[in-house]
């Protein structure tokens, strides 16, 4: 019995230092539209935070060293779109906040860039344009070359500073609404170009928060999140036919840079025509990222088969091993999340052969 | 001899013609209030709907040769303002007419004034059963169906659909809201007796929550939603904070997508489930109404006039509603129009409009100025409101 008592006071014990010391976390996830190597049309960073988390004052995203940027979009252009929740103090409601993303002219954000980049032209400046029924908030974006010990982080940087949501309304510098973002997706097209080398690409961030309810900065509050992009990440399709069941099988296998994605769902889709694949089945992958799938098939009716895969963003357990040191990210490491994308393989055709007649027996 | 005096009598004419304040040669100005900024900018795009609408007029050629100017007046949905701001778009920006104003309370605060001016204060966006009085204000004409009529329809449905309901109102306290409530009562008729239970909000009340938890507690099973946008939002949320699930009802000022978006949201997408409510425009988001003529022209419009703007907002179409109404009434007063003949051509309106539903018209006459007699019932279901049956008389 007094060994109930004192471990349930362990466990009560634990459980009131879990809640005192609650930690702050976050995480980031990268993906492109197509992920490929040395190309992509699009990317997409998702930046999610929980409520419960202290507000955010700044972001920093580190490029890898692989990739390569185009940055020279005229000011106005728009270059992407951005989709994003945020709590309203005020309001005591979610916001649902959604908008362009827009070059603007660095020599127009001198002072802005100096504070939240500590440069005061940046190499670009873009604005997230954020708009919930009828009011939009401008957020801008400052990108920049690594200097320094931050090259040990990436090729450039992407730098965001936030208000503060949770000082008094009236307080100068509050946020709008006293709006703390919650979650943000915003996609860029035509900005990255991905690496020419297979592998994991990892996208070092950086979050410092502010003391809670007070507007100050906590750099000590600085902690990692980690974005790990598998390149190239593919779905393989492979086609074979047994004649004497009359069966056919694809089969291949989901990729992610030099590993495997296994418990994904494979869409294989089949139809008498390369553009018209009508008919669907599913097929899930193994530990070692292996699909097959199979059926009957009228023998010498040509055939075609596509597949395809969506692997959600997921945290990797492992992904935060080696963390930056105390120096950079006090708080430590959080998160590692690998990338949620969508891929396709080729059409493959399958004509069954004419089955073998039959030998008469005389 | 006789020459001259034809001669003179045209300029007389012409130059009194000119003369009309805000109408030259090559324009038309036009002038309105509305919340551009604070807690109520969620109609904003009722006015930037509506400048997109005359700007796209403009473009192919204006209203005979002229185009359309609009000056907005931020009032910050502020009575005081409203009367400051629409007194220098009279004196001093010198309008043509005012258009599209939007709010009740605003629209009677100038009513006065601008019927003593003669300024033509047309298609206010309200439903204010006195803002149609042309007996005793024949310059004003609101373009909103009436609150009480709007009522009456929730009364009808309610005592058809489950006459035992046991009904709870939220209901903002001023004309507004109280027209609506007595439409409700009318359409209950002899049902009226079933409201358990009505709580008020003040105009710019920041929170309902409590007025929510009061309904819940009266033991209504109906819940019936009288509230602007914001307190319709927030009236929602706590209803499903408090678990409470009744039967909802919503004033159709506050279905747009914006506000579903955000309900949806905050209640893990149950907060507008069934809910029923009254609908006379075509919703963009909806993917039924997606190839009619009117979305079409409206998405085009926004693409091109108001492009960082949200097309999902209804108040734009609301607002590119208004001012096909007003583009129409400016036609059919004539080449050189007046003040007086502008408002001849509003008091008698039949118009088809491509920016509503299907079967609705605005129609206008000297004895009844609500130009809205006809709307559908629509029902929240499976993420967008859908029409149900025929349109029905408002009233």
């Amino acid at each position: 019995m007094k060994k109930l008592l004192a471990a349930g006071a362990a466990f009560c014990a634990l459980v009131f230092a879990q809640g005192a010391f609650a930690a702050n976390t976050a995480t980031i996830a990268v993906s492109h539209s197509p992920m490929v190597l040395a190309g992509s049309s699009s990317t997409t960073i998702h930046v999610a935070i929980p409520q419960s988390t202290d507000p955010m004052a700044a972001i920093n995203i580190f490029v890898p060293s692989g990739y390569t940027m185009n940055t020279t979009q005229a000011a106005g252009t728009k270059i992407g779109a951005v989709d994003a929740t945020a709590f309203s103090r005020d309001a005591g409601l979610t916001l649902p906040l959604s908008g362009d993303v827009t070059a603007d002219n660095p020599a127009n954000h001198t002072s802005d860039s100096t504070q939240c980049a500590g440069v005061a032209t940046s190499q670009a400046v873009w604005i997230m344009n954020l708009s919930v029924a009828g009011q939009t908030i401008a957020l801008p974006l400052y990108v920049n070359p690594t200097v320094g010990a931050q090259t040990a982080l990436g090729k450039f940087r992407l730098s965001i500073c936030l208000p503060p949501p949770d000082v008094p309304v009236g307080t100068p510098g509050r946020s709008a609404q006293g709006a703390q973002v919650l979650d943000a997706r915003f996609t860029v097209n035509g900005i990255f170009t991905t690496p020419v080398a297979p592998g994991n690409q990892v996208w070092e961030s950086l979050f410092t928060p502010y003391t809670p309810n007070t507007g100050k900065v906590n750099p000590a509050g600085t902690f990692e999140a980690r974005a790990i992009v598998g390149l190239p990440s593919l779905v393989t399709i492979a086609k074979s036919y047994n004649t004497k069941s009359n069966t056919w099988k694809v089969s291949g296998r989901v990729r992610e840079g030099n590993g495997v994605v296994g418990g994904a769902t494979v869409h294989i889709v089949r139809g008498n025509s390369a553009t018209r694949l009508t008919k669907s089945s599913t097929a899930t992958s193994s530990d070692v990222g292996t699909y097959v799938s199979s059926g009957k098939l009228v023998p010498r009716a040509a055939t075609y088969f596509r597949a395809s895969v969506t692997v959600t963003e997921r945290a990797n357990a492992a992904g935060c091993a080696s963390p930056l040191p105390a120096t950079v990210a006090p708080a430590g490491c959080v998160s590692a999340t690998m990338a949620g994308w969508s891929a396709q393989s080729a059409v493959v055709k399958l004509v069954p052969p004419k089955a073998k007649p039959k030998k008469k027996h005389k | 001899m006789k020459f001259l005096v034809v001669a003179a009598l045209a300029l007389t004419f012409a130059s009194s013609a000119l003369a009309t304040p805000g109408l030259t040669k090559t324009q038309i100005v036009l002038g309105a209030t509305g919340p551009m900024t604070g807690s109520e900018s969620a109609y904003e795009p009722v006015l930037t709907g509506a400048k997109a609408y005359f700007d796209y007029v403009n473009a192919h050629g204006g209203v005979y040769g002229r185009k359309i100017v609009y000056k907005i007046e931020d009032d910050q949905y502020d009575p005081s303002q409203t009367a400051q701001k629409t007194e220098k778009l009279v004196e001093s920006d010198g309008v043509f007419a005012i258009f599209n104003s939007i709010g009740t309370e605003h629209a009677l605060a100038v009513r006065e004034y601008l019927n003593q001016k003669k300024v033509p204060q047309l298609f206010v966006g309200s439903g204010a059963t006195n803002l149609a009085f042309p007996a005793k204000f024949p310059w004003t004409i609101p373009l909103l169906p009436s609150n009480t009529g709007e009522g009456a329809i929730y009364g009808r449905q309610i005592a058809a659909k489950t006459p035992k309901a046991k009904i709870g109102v939220l209901y903002e306290n001023d004309v507004y809201g109280q027209e609506l409530l007595a439409g409700l009562k009318k359409g209950l008729g002899k049902r009226a007796g079933q409201i358990v239970s009505t709580q008020s909000y003040a105009l710019l009340a920041t929170d309902v929550t409590q007025q929510v938890a009061t309904l819940k507690a009266s033991g209504a099973d109906t819940f019936v939603v009288f509230a602007l946008p914001k307190q319709a939002i927030q009236a929602l949320v706590a209803a499903y904070k408090l678990g409470w699930k009744p039967t909802k009802y919503m004033t159709s000022v506050s279905i747009d997508p914006a506000v579903v978006q955000i309900v949806n949201l905050n209640t893990s997408n149950q907060g507008l489930i069934g809910a029923q409510s009254m609908a006379f425009l075509h919703d963009p988001t909806n993917p039924t109404q997606k190839n009619s003529t009117g979305v079409k022209l409206y998405l085009s419009i926004m693409k091109k006039y108001l492009p960082g703007e949200d097309p999902k907002a209804v108040a734009h179409i609301y607002g590119m509603m208004a001012a096909y109404a007003m583009v129409d009434t400016l036609k059919r007063a004539g080449k050189n129009p007046t003040r007086a003949g502008v408002l001849k051509a509003a008091a008698s309106l039949n118009e088809s409009n491509p920016f509503l539903l299907p079967g609705l018209k605005l129609i206008t006459s000297g004895k009844d100025y609500f130009p809205q007699n006809h709307a559908y019932l629509v029902k929240f279901q499976n993420g967008f409101w859908n029409v149900l049956g025929k349109p029905l008389t408002v009233g």
